[in-house]
């Protein structure tokens, strides 16, 4: 069992996350801006109808966790694994609003944390989040209620890619929800005139969510990364 | 906008606390169970601990003036220290009544008294005070409880009637019982008190807390969950058949 000193603290690998809840939304965007986004890193978009890729706006409130209480908005591409077949979660821009979780994030894994200011909500079963950063609106996103679904016993893995300091890294990442609720459509997204904003819309954002979701108690785990180049 | 939350170290209290420093408010995270707290503040950059018993006023305030001098005046007060006993109303031991009362109506005037007077010279803030549906509902073996959340009932009423106008809120949610440490207790000890029925989950509480926070036109009275409402209002307006329903539902095993 490895261990990284993050703040002073001993934090022990696998990384749990007893209690978050959490909103995605999923867009289709142009897949030629993604490739030249993810070209440094080395890694490509999947394409399920060539011409589109699939980038994935999330915002997380984690309660009861091992990286301690914390907000966060992360923009995930869907990315052709680069260590063979199938297909991973490439973690493009992860600001978060505690300083523990972004050293620790940065350190033991190069999520590409920072510092912001990031008000959400989960009222209602309506998800609300918006994102400041050095006082300028980036952006914010607000995601309906959906219908009930099921939840899979097992939960799900998936492999979560991040390009650090010249590093591609793979992460394992396990997650279980319970309170899911789904819906074609069903977010609204407002994006301001921050970089990070501008970036996301010459992929064509906003635009109409393919899916959007709401995940009221959700358990993770995080384990060490593997640097593969 | 600095909080203060009490009972920080379980249920209701350390969720309510786990959610404020989430956002990135300081929070002073208020409880007698020094261990729990720790846990609670643990990688929490923006909370603190102050282990404190609530039912002597004197820590209360050394505790108040404590975090206002660390973390900031205070804008928020969630109060949601609490200790449930339960027993017969004839028998249970005096000292077990004595504590709850210390702990529920007590422990909410020392915090009070506490922390309402620096909000009302700065002219705002919010107090929120859990209540409980067994302070209008009284049910067999819930004598010290449900008379203890009865007079924080009408302590916070008579407190809002007396700041009126002076800028700070009172709020006193009043949900059934919570699926908590201290609804797991009362079941251990006795399932058939709590009717066997599941309780509400802590997150939709809060949710309906956070609600009313937001909600300038809330009530003081705040009822969680619609089951809850329509409690509340048919033991105000049939007092009679909701006691008797009580008395053939609820069945103490001794």
């Amino acid at each position: 069992m490895t261990e990284h000193l993050i703040q002073g603290e001993r934090v022990t690998m696998p990384v749990e996350i007893r209690d978050a809840s959490a909103c995605t939304a999923v867009f289709a965007v142009r897949a030629d801006e993604v490739r030249s986004v993810l070209g440094h890193a080395g890694v490509a978009p999947a394409e399920p109808v060539p011409g589109r890729a699939l980038c994935s706006l999330v915002f997380v409130r984690y309660l009861d966790g091992d990286l301690g209480p914390y907000h966060e908005f992360g923009v995930v591409f869907l990315i052709r694994s680069p260590a063979g077949r199938g297909l991973g979660a490439f973690v493009h821009w992860l600001p978060v609003n505690q300083s523990f979780t972004l050293e620790a994030g940065r350190s033991i894994w190069g999520f590409p944390k920072e510092m912001a200011d990031i008000e959400l909500g989960f009222s209602g079963g309506t998800g609300r989040c918006a994102v400041h950063l050095e006082g300028e609106r980036v952006l914010e996103l607000l995601v309906w209620p959906g219908v009930p679904v099921p939840a899979r016993g097992a939960g799900t893995s998936v492999d979560a890619y991040t390009y650090a300091d010249g590093a591609l890294r793979r992460t394992p990442w396990r997650l279980h929800g319970a309170g899911v609720r789904a819906r074609p459509g069903g977010a609204v997204l407002r994006l301001g005139e921050h970089p990070v904003a501008a970036e996301l819309r010459r992929m064509g954002l906003p635009g109409r969510a393919l899916v959007s979701s709401g995940i009221a108690r959700m358990r993770m785990s995080f384990g060490d990364a593997e640097v593969l180049r | 906008m600095t909080a203060l939350v009490t009972g920080a170290a379980s249920g209701l209290g350390r969720l309510a606390a786990l959610r404020l420093a989430a956002a990135g408010t300081p929070v002073a995270a208020v409880d007698l169970d020094a261990d729990g707290l720790a846990g609670t503040v643990r990688r929490a950059p923006a909370m603190r601990a102050y282990p404190c018993d609530v039912t002597e006023q004197a820590p209360v305030q050394a505790t108040v003036d404590a975090a206002t001098a660390e973390l900031g005046p205070i804008e928020l007060v969630v109060h949601a220290a609490g200790l449930c006993r339960i027993g017969r109303a004839l028998e249970q031991p005096l000292d077990t009544l004595r504590r709850v009362f210390e702990v529920n109506y007590l422990g909410t005037v020392h915090v009070a008294r506490a922390s309402m007077p620096g909000m009302i010279e700065r002219g705002r803030g919010t107090l929120v005070v859990f209540g409980s549906l067994a302070g209008w509902l009284p049910s067999p073996r819930l004598a010290a409880y449900s008379s203890s959340k009865f007079a924080v009932t009408a302590f916070c009423e008579v407190l809002a009637q007396e700041t009126a106008g002076t800028g700070v809120r009172i709020l006193c949610p009043c949900p059934d019982h919570v699926e908590t440490p201290l609804a797991e207790q009362v079941r251990a000890t006795d399932p058939a008190v709590l009717g066997g029925r599941r309780g509400a989950d802590p997150a939709s509480v809060l949710d309906a807390v956070d609600r009313a926070i937001a909600d300038p036109r809330a009530p003081l009275f705040v009822f969680p969950a619609a089951g809850t409402r329509a409690l509340w209002r048919a033991r105000r307006f049939a007092p009679r058949l909701l006691g008797r329903l009580i008395t053939r539902f609820v069945r103490p095993s001794d």
